[in-house]
C-alpha cells in the first residue's frame, strides 16, 4: 500500500538523481520536470514492491529514462547553443565540457551521464535503458571519443 | 567528467516542481484509501468514540443509522503489490513504436543484467508482403563477379556473424534450424558477401543473404512486391502461399550493406511472418550481425573493464564512484592538483 510518507521519503531522496538524469538525456528543463512527476505518478500507480534500496532507484530511473524516450519523440530537439543557453555553468571548463556532452546525441548522453556520473556499470545500463548492452558499450566508445579531452583531468 | 559531476552535483529540481511532487496523489482510478485517511486528523476521534459507542454523536456526514454513506467509502482496499520484475517490461531501445507503424505480438527476452532481473519486451513490426505472388515470375540466374572467390563456413563463424549464440537463440529465433553458409571475398581481400541457409525440413527452410554495396542477388523475382518504412529502413516485401507452405521474403539496405531473407515454411504464414520481423529487427535495431567477422574490419572497441564500480549509492550526496577513465592512471584525491 502506498503511504504518503512513503512518497515524501522517495521523493526526497530520489527527485534530484532523477531529475539529473531526465537533464541529460532531454536537455529540457521543463521536460525533465515532467519526467520526474511522470515517474512518481507511475510510482503511486504500480507500487512496486523493491527487494533493496538499489532496486528501488534502478526501478525509479528505468521509468524516468522511459518517460524521456516517450518525450523524445515529441518535444523540440534544442541545439546545442540553445541547451547551453538553459545551463548556467559557474567556470569555463564546467561550460566546456557540458558543451561536448550536450552535443552528443540523446543516447549517448544518457549512457555517458549514468556511467560518469551515476556510477553504473554498461550492464546496469543495459537494464535501465533497455538497450543490449553491446549497443551501450557503443554508446560509450563514441562518446569517449569524442569527449576524450575532458575524461584526462 | 570532475567538471560535469561537480555542475550536476548542483542541479535540482524547483520549488515549485519539489511541491508539486509530494502533492502527488494515486490515480483515482485506483484510489482506495481507509476511511480513515480520508478524514485525516479527524480519523483517531473518530474511531475513539465509535469504541466509546458514541457512534452515533457523529452522524453528520454519514447515514441516517449513522453508518457511513456511500460518499464516505468505508471499504478499506489496497492498490495490488506486483513484483517490479512483472511490470517493468518496455520497448527496448530502438523499437520505438513510430506513428502509423504496425506491429505484431513480440517476444520477450528475460536475463539478469547486473543484479537487475530483466524482462525485455521486442516490438516486432508487422510487414505488408502485399498480394500473393506468383511463384518464380522471373527466375534469373547468378553467379560471383569473376575476381571473386568463396568458401564455407564454419557452425562458429555463423554464429558470430549473425551476432553471438544469443542473437541465434533469443532474438533470431533460428535455434531449431541446421545452419550452414559460406562467405565471398574479393582477390584483395575484400568481402563480397555471405549467404546463410537455414534448414528443417524440406519446405521449412530459408536463405539469409548479406552483400557490401548492393542488394544480395537472387534467382527468383517475385511478381508483385510492397515497399515500406520500418525503423528508417526502405524494405521490399513480397510472398507466395501455396498448398505445400507459404514464403516471406524481404530485402533492405543498411549502411552500406544489402540484406535479404527469404523463408519458405510449412504451417501458419503469422509463425513465419514472425521470424521475418525478428530478422528485420535484430537488423535494424541495436546490435545485428556482426560483420566485422567477415570483412576484416577492427570489432567494436570493448568497454574499459576499470570502469565498472560497485553499484551507484542509493542517496543523493553519498561516495561517489570510481572512476577509471580510458587511459588515465587514477590519481588519489589528495594529489590532484587544481581539484
Amino acid at each position: 500500500m502506498n503511504h504518503p510518507n512513503r512518497l515524501e521519503e522517495l521523493v526526497n531522496k530520489y527527485e534530484n538523481v532523477l531529475f539529473r538524469a531526465a537533464l541529460a538525456i532531454l536537455g529540457d528543463w521543463a521536460g525533465a520536470e515532467d519526467a520526474v512527476q511522470d515517474t512518481f505518478l507511475r510510482y503511486l500507480e504500480k507500487n512496486p514492491e523493491f527487494h533493496d534500496e538499489n532496486h528501488e532507484k534502478a526501478w525509479l530511473l528505468r521509468v524516468t529514462i522511459n518517460s524521456c524516450k516517450s518525450r523524445l519523440r515529441t518535444i523540440k530537439l534544442f541545439s546545442a547553443t540553445e541547451l547551453l543557453e538553459n545551463y548556467p555553468a559557474e567556470t569555463p571548463e564546467e561550460s566546456g565540457v557540458l558543451a561536448a556532452v550536450l552535443a552528443l546525441p540523446p543516447r549517448e548522453r544518457a549512457a555517458v551521464h549514468l556511467f560518469y556520473y551515476e556510477g553504473y556499470s554498461t550492464e546496469e545500463i543495459a537494464a535501465l535503458t533497455g538497450q543490449r548492452p553491446g549497443t551501450v558499450r557503443s554508446h560509450l566508445s563514441r562518446a569517449r571519443a569524442k569527449l576524450r579531452q575532458w575524461l584526462v583531468e | 567528467m570532475n567538471h560535469y559531476k561537480s555542475y550536476m552535483d548542483r542541479v535540482t529540481v524547483s520549488e515549485e516542481c519539489h511541491e508539486k511532487l509530494l502533492d502527488l496523489e494515486m490515480p483515482k482510478k485506483s484510489s482506495c484509501r481507509p476511511a480513515w485517511q480520508k478524514y485525516g486528523a479527524l480519523a483517531a476521534c473518530t474511531a475513539l468514540l465509535v469504541g466509546a459507542g458514541v457512534w452515533g454523536i457523529w452522524s453528520a456526514g454519514r447515514g441516517p443509522g449513522g453508518g457511513p454513506t456511500a460518499d464516505s467509502d468505508p471499504v478499506q482496499c489496497a492498490a495490488p503489490s506486483l513484483p517490479a520484475e512483472a511490470i517493468d517490461l518496455a520497448p527496448v531501445e530502438g523499437d520505438d513504436i513510430e506513428p502509423g507503424m504496425k506491429t505484431i505480438e513480440g517476444y520477450v527476452v528475460r536475463r539478469n543484467a547486473g543484479g537487475l532481473d530483466v524482462a525485455e519486451y521486442h516490438v516486432l513490426p508487422w510487414i505488408d508482403y502485399g498480394p500473393d505472388s506468383e511463384a518464380a515470375a522471373v527466375a534469373l540466374d547468378w553467379d560471383l563477379p569473376q575476381n571473386a572467390a568463396r568458401r564455407d563456413l564454419s557452425a562458429d563463424e555463423i554464429t558470430a556473424l549473425l551476432g553471438g549464440a544469443d542473437a541465434v537463440d533469443l532474438h533470431l529465433d533460428w535455434s531449431e534450424y541446421e545452419l550452414t553458409g559460406w562467405a565471398a571475398w574479393y582477390a584483395d581481400g575484400s568481402f563480397w558477401g555471405a549467404y546463410l541457409y537455414g534448414y528443417r525440413g524440406p519446405m521449412d527452410r530459408f536463405e539469409f543473404a548479406v552483400t557490401a554495396d548492393q542488394m544480395p542477388p537472387t534467382c527468383i523475382v517475385f511478381g508483385s512486391s510492397v515497399e515500406q518504412e520500418i525503423w528508417g529502413l526502405t524494405v521490399t516485401a513480397d510472398k507466395y502461399d501455396g498448398e505445400d507452405g507459404s514464403s516471406r521474403r524481404v530485402s533492405f539496405m543498411k549502411d552500406g550493406y544489402g540484406y535479404r531473407f527469404d523463408l519458405t515454411a510449412t504451417g501458419e504464414p503469422e509463425a513465419a511472418e514472425k521470424l521475418v520481423s525478428r530478422a528485420v529487427t535484430w537488423i535494424a535495431n541495436g546490435d545485428g550481425l556482426s560483420l566485422y567477422t567477415v570483412t576484416g574490419e577492427e570489432p567494436p572497441a570493448p568497454s574499459v573493464p576499470a570502469a565498472d564500480p560497485a553499484p551507484a549509492a542509493s542517496v543523493s550526496g553519498a561516495a561517489s564512484p570510481a572512476w577509471y577513465p580510458e587511459g588515465v592512471e587514477v590519481v588519489p584525491p589528495e594529489e590532484m592538483p587544481g581539484e
